[in-house]
């Protein structure tokens, strides 16, 4: 019989104190594959090296179906995050893949080199109004979240006019508030394609409610991992003044440290089933099982990075899985890495002595990555 | 030596064109495509852009553009 551990935590479970503390944290232990149970008391496979996690990315033999969805194991006990899609494993693929040959047109390096300009222009807009309103502030409410919602119009085309009525509708459709981002998307598509790239997705042969779906996905997808990915960024360098300084004087620095805050920062992970047999890590998962891919403790795997609990902002080669991994690999990545580029600029010159006023503590929900509530920062 | 991009493996990440924007570019479907055959002075960069690519879809292999 299967040793099963009693409660198999992932590392977007710990709590934001075990994830930020570099004297806390440790390095992957244990097998890379190991039999857990979930935290809604189902068995699972925790898989958190970092061969084997990009080995199954690119794996067909595990997927986001399963053949008996209500007789699945689940992960989190959340509707949104253990949905499967459907039971036929060809149809789920097929979706995946029309989905993704649907938006990657949207999302390539050169569309988000274009943006670059206008980009800057939001982070220097949202630092602008930072300093104006002046210390103690919140980072998340007072400058990430606003700043990823301008961003996300940006991408979306909203005309300028409409941007800041539509990054309000976006605040609260995060709160529960679902009707008016709806209402102003299912507008945004129907105008000409032309205007946006909303209404582009249409022209592109997707049904009119699919592409409001899609563009809300989008904006719940990233919006959440963005405005983290700052947080933590921002946590990560505040603990080390030389660095920010280096990190300021020289912007060519810039890319490979971003790639590290990406890394240390780690990303929610991935619940798949198995759709055979498959042995992967010397252990055999059976057909039908849950597979957790721990993309975070792959990030801090010793066999793949050398002393992973380190911050080391000069790190090269940096293959982490933040944004996932083969055809899971994150569409908005090129966006992301963009964004916090120009964050990261913004803030280490612009605002130098930018640091957390509160011990970080007032820890949220485990599906959050342990992230505080509110980040009251000042200068 | 000669750069190859597998067409069939691109996931259209776009990190190629992030390290090596005078190599590599993306067709209207987010595909990689090639602007130069050879790395020439560019060869540091197309390593990085192999290393980078999600999807291993970069390679280099021997033989010369001719």
């Amino acid at each position: 019989m299967t040793t099963t551990e009693e409660r198999g935590l992932m590392s977007s479970d710990l709590p934001f104190e075990l994830r930020m503390c570099p004297h806390l944290r440790r390095a992957r232990q244990g097998p890379a594959v190991r039999r857990v149970r979930t935290p809604t008391g189902d068995d699972a496979w925790l898989v958190s090296g970092h061969a084997e996690i990009r080995e199954l990315l690119n794996d067909g033999r595990i997927g986001r179906s399963h053949p008996a969805p209500e007789e699945r194991a689940r992960y989190a006990g959340n509707p949104t995050y253990d949905q499967v899609m459907g039971a036929d494993h060809g149809a789920a693929d097929a979706m995946h893949a029309g989905l993704r040959a649907a938006l990657k047109p949207h999302f390539t390096t050169r569309r988000m080199l274009e943006l670059r300009p206008a980009l800057a222009a939001l982070v220097e807009a949202r630092v602008d109004a930072l300093l104006a309103q002046g210390p103690p502030a919140d980072l998340r409410e007072d400058f990430a979240g606003p700043l990823v919602r301008q961003v996300f119009a940006e991408m979306l085309g909203v005309p300028a006019a409409d941007r800041d009525r539509c990054a309000e509708l976006m605040r609260l459709g995060a709160a529960g508030d679902l009707g008016g981002l709806y209402v102003f998307l299912t507008e945004l598509a129907a105008a000409p394609p032309e205007s946006s790239m909303v209404a582009r997705l249409g022209e592109a042969g997707l049904a009119a409610d699919q592409v409001v779906q899609i563009a809300m996905l989008l904006q719940f997808a990233g919006f959440g991992a963005t405005v983290k990915q700052i947080e933590y960024g921002f946590l990560l360098l505040a603990q080390d003044r030389s660095r920010r300084e280096l990190l300021a004087a020289d912007p060519e620095l810039l890319p490979l440290a971003v790639e590290e805050l990406l890394r240390l920062a780690g990303s929610l992970s991935l619940p798949r089933y198995a759709r055979e047999d498959l042995t992967i890590g010397g252990v055999v998962i059976g057909a039908g099982d849950l597979v957790l891919l721990d993309l975070t403790q792959g990030n801090y795997d010793s066999d793949a990075f050398a002393e992973p609990t380190e911050f080391s902002p000069e790190r090269s080669p940096n293959r982490h899985l933040t944004f996932g991994h083969g055809v899971w690999t994150c569409l908005g990545a090129p966006l992301a890495r963009q964004v916090l580029r120009l964050v990261f600029a913004a803030l280490l010159t612009r605002v130098p002595t930018l640091r957390p006023l509160t011990p970080v503590g007032n820890v949220s929900g485990p599906l959050s990555g342990g992230l505080p509530e509110t980040l009251l920062v000042t200068w | 030596m000669l750069i190859k991009a597998d067409t069939g493996r691109c996931v259209g990440a776009g990190q190629c064109v992030l390290s090596a924007p005078d190599i590599f570019d993306q067709d209207d479907q987010a595909v990689v495509t090639l602007l130069e055959r050879e790395p020439g002075e560019s060869l540091d960069l197309v390593l990085q852009a192999a290393d980078r690519c999600p999807a291993g879809a970069i390679s280099l292999e021997d033989g010369s553009a001719g």
